[in-house]
């Protein structure tokens, strides 16, 4: 291993509008500090890194032996198919490290399936990863019998993306106990990063009304916005709130609609998707924001990293990622209990700031340590490191399968135990990587 | 004592290694022993073929054949040195070279897959682990323990033995003709690409005669189209595969010997023109040839460059006696140096 390691990452970038590239941003020029990288993207101008090197590649033709020269190779996926499947298309040939911002991506699968070729290999993952079930959800799916809303909690396709891979990262510590069940690969817990150097973090004090409500990000539905509007409008004191949303609406029209339905046109603004400096001033100028999310993909929240930073008091849903958040660093409201939980705590909002206060705080101190950027790259090159062994491990699971497989052949199920010690035995002193 | 030579066969495909392994054998059985090759298919393509042929050496039983046991097993290439055995010795080729010395080269089979880096990390974590596994590691040369200590950073002891053809060639009244004999096979890796395009600058009008097949038909016809140059019309023959007779006339006839492989791990071509009494154009980056040419004394050295090599078959074309002093040289250095079995197999077996 060289003393400075070479380092490929597959990532989207700024300008596209992903926090998986706002991440990767404030990321890699803390990484480029300790190792060589080189940035892949097929974009046309993103934006510059530090020292990390931008290079350009052509999916269908990835520069192999470029790639081949570095020590190892991250991949980021997540749940956008225009994002990620020109990474997916070279990490199901390159073995890499699969960085999961989403676990459960059945959304990016199911954007692949949307061309023919697509379609087939679709119906192939569905079935290897999740049996004849999983195949025959996906034939409903392509028939146009069943929405990819039906397929998510079941079929979460998590490890869809590592049939090449070497390891896999995620972000979600209750995820890595799932996937290691799911998996022979190594799979590591890095907690996601968001740079917050340049951010300029209001000092909070309790405030007098209008209360600033705020939420931002890619307005899906699972954002809960339409929960929120009605939490709002049943809460006694809405007079002393404003609501601002920032970024795109999925269902722009049925929101709009459903504001003019409730009477909340004088408190509530839509302001789409804002260039960032306006979008900082709202997030400083912001008194309490609400990042819900149900159901959840699994993903570690660049959003709420993004709240911490400003030292802002969030409302989270208490699922997945979320859930694991400290009790002190958010308030909790139970998917279950989702329009009682809201009003509760904007009730208790007006008068009990300090408490609100206090949690922002010790989120922005969460955002700055276990989140930093520097820490983020600590823990990849501390993977990278292992790239030997990360190498034996996943040379020692092919040579299995492909033992496997030829046993039968030859033996057939009833013979294979006959064969398998033998092979295993032979496995684990080629690659020094035991099968267990 | 009965001695396995474990060996892999590129099936059709026949050079050096397989004469090694079958002039092993008879040296061995010659001194009084059983010898056998053991010889195992290799497919290099696709990249992952590579561990599963691993896989498969690993898996073999050779401690005995037919309830007798087999003393003494010799591992010669990758990855049949990988075979078990209680008493192995490995007397190295080479290691799979894509993945070491010719990596950072186009001739890398490795390196332009896309899991090539996967398949280079498994290949030197197996050699790393296995080769140790040896009670003796031997090579055939300084060139090639020098790779397996600077990239596994494990030690050996390089053995030279005597060409094939040795006993043959030293019976020859050398003669000084015409020409200038390139014998190898026809592969990129030995460069007879490089000889055609020094031909187009040398000064005299030099002439070549390549001898060998090519291991793949598409770069036989390569070469060949490199080669339609009116510029050289009459200057180069292609012999093909030869019988052992035409092999030592030819060695017996021409002026000299080029040789300018890539890195060569060893290279009987060098000893043979030595034999032949015959001057080795050879160059600075050719590895094996560089342990036993002097430039200017058994040969010449030059750069691995279409004009340097075109220079240095200048001198030895306008200066015959020049060449033949250096050809004599040449045999005269070869006696100095002591290549023989004996001192081979003592190791070996030992």
């Amino acid at each position: 291993m060289p003393a400075r390691l070479r380092l490929n990452v597959f990532t989207p970038l700024p300008p596209q509008m992903t926090d998986i590239g706002g991440h990767s941003a404030g990321m890699l020029p803390h990484l480029a500090e300790h190792a060589d990288v080189i940035v892949w993207t097929t974009q046309a101008s993103p934006a510059a890194l530090g020292r990390a090197t931008v290079r350009l590649y052509a999916a269908a033709d990835p520069p192999y032996a470029a790639l081949n020269a570095a020590d190892a190779t991250f991949y980021n996926f997540g749940n956008n198919a225009q994002f990620h499947r020109d990474i997916f298309q070279v990490a199901s040939q390159v073995p890499g490290i699969a960085i999961l911002h989403d676990l459960n991506l059945q959304h990016f699968f199911a954007g692949l399936a949307q061309s023919q070729p697509g379609q087939q290999a679709y119906l192939q993952r569905m079935r290897r990863y999740h049996g004849p079930a999983g195949g025959a959800a996906a034939e409903r799916f392509l028939a146009g019998e069943a929405a990819v809303t039906d397929l998510v909690e079941k079929y979460p396709l998590s490890l869809g993306v590592s049939a090449r891979a070497l390891a896999v990262i995620t972000h979600n510590e209750a995820g890595l106990r799932a996937l290691q069940a799911e998996t022979r690969l190594p799979v590591y817990y890095v907690p996601l990063s968001l740079d917050g150097a340049g951010v300029a973090a209001p000092r909070r004090e309790p405030a007098r009304p209008p209360f600033r409500l705020i939420v931002f990000g890619h307005i899906g539905s699972n954002r809960r916005l339409p929960s929120v509007l009605r939490a709002l409008t049943a809460l006694p004191t809405r007079a002393l709130f404003t609501l601002d949303v920032y970024g795109a609406l999925e269902e722009q029209a049925d929101t709009e609609r459903l504001i003019g339905q409730l009477g909340l046109r004088d408190q509530v603004v839509l302001h789409g998707y804002v260039p960032a400096a306006e979008l900082a001033q709202a997030l400083a100028g912001a008194h309490l924001a609400i990042n819900l999310r149900y159901p959840t993909m699994g993903e570690a929240s660049g959003s709420q990293l993004r709240l911490w930073t400003y030292g802002l008091p969030s409302l989270v849903t208490r699922t997945g990622w979320y859930a694991a958040l400290p009790e002190d660093a958010v308030m909790f409201v139970d998917p279950e209990d989702e329009h009682a939980g809201l009003l509760r705590h904007l009730a208790a909002f007006p008068d009990g700031q300090s408490r609100f206060i206090a949690a922002g705080q010790r989120g922005q101190r969460i955002a700055a340590t276990v989140h930093a950027p520097e820490a983020y790259a600590g823990a990849l090159l501390r993977i990278a490191e292992e790239g030997a062994a990360l190498h034996r491990r996943r040379g020692a699971i092919d040579l299995a399968h492909a033992s496997a497989h030829r046993g039968l052949q030859v033996a057939g199920a009833p013979g294979l135990p006959g064969i398998a010690p033998a092979a295993a035995r032979a496995i684990s002193e080629l690659f020094g990587a035991p099968l267990g | 004592m009965r001695v396995g030579v474990a060996t892999v066969q590129i099936p059709f495909v026949r050079g050096g290694a397989e004469l090694l392994a079958e002039n092993l054998v008879q040296q061995i059985r010659l001194a009084g022993h059983q010898a056998e090759i053991i010889s195992v298919p290799f497919k290099w393509y696709p990249a992952r073929r590579i561990p599963e042929h691993m896989l498969a050496c690993r898996m073999l039983d050779l401690e005995e054949s037919s309830g007798v046991p087999i003393d003494r097993l010799i591992g010669l290439k990758f990855p049949a040195y990988m075979i078990p055995h209680p008493s192995k010795v490995l007397w190295l080729l080479h290691q799979h070279r894509g993945a070491y010395d010719l990596w950072d080269t186009d001739l890398s089979d490795l390196r332009g897959r896309p899991d090539g880096a996967h398949i280079r990390a498994l290949i030197h974590g197996a050699d790393t682990r296995l080769i140790p596994e040896a009670r003796a590691v031997y090579t055939i040369s300084r060139n090639v323990s020098a790779r397996l200590q600077s990239f596994c950073g494990i030690p050996s002891t390089p053995l030279y033995h005597p060409p094939p053809d040795a006993g043959r060639l030293l019976a020859v009244t050398p003669e000084y003709g015409d020409f200038i004999l390139m014998p190898s096979r026809l592969n990129p890796a030995k460069r007879q690409d490089l000889v055609i395009a020094a031909l187009l600058r040398t000064r005299h009008p030099v002439r070549v005669v390549f001898m060998g097949s090519a291991d793949h038909p598409a770069y036989g016809e390569t070469l060949r189209a490199q080669a339609a140059d009116e510029r050289l019309t009459g200057r180069i023959t292609w012999t093909g595969a030869v019988t052992d007779t035409e092999r030592t006339r030819l060695y017996t006839e021409c002026l000299a010997v080029v040789f300018p492989p890539i890195d060569e791990d060893y290279g009987y071509i060098t000893l043979e023109a030595m034999l032949a009494c015959k001057a080795v154009i050879t160059c600075t980056d050719s590895g094996g040839p560089l342990e036993f040419v002097a430039h200017g004394d058994t040969g010449l050295v030059c750069p691995p460059s279409a004009e340097a090599l075109a220079a240095a078959l200048d001198r030895v074309w306008e200066d015959r006696a020049r060449a033949r002093d250096l050809g004599q040289a040449g045999r005269a250095r070869y006696a100095q140096m002591g290549v023989g079995w004996d001192a081979v197999l003592s190791c070996l077996l030992a």
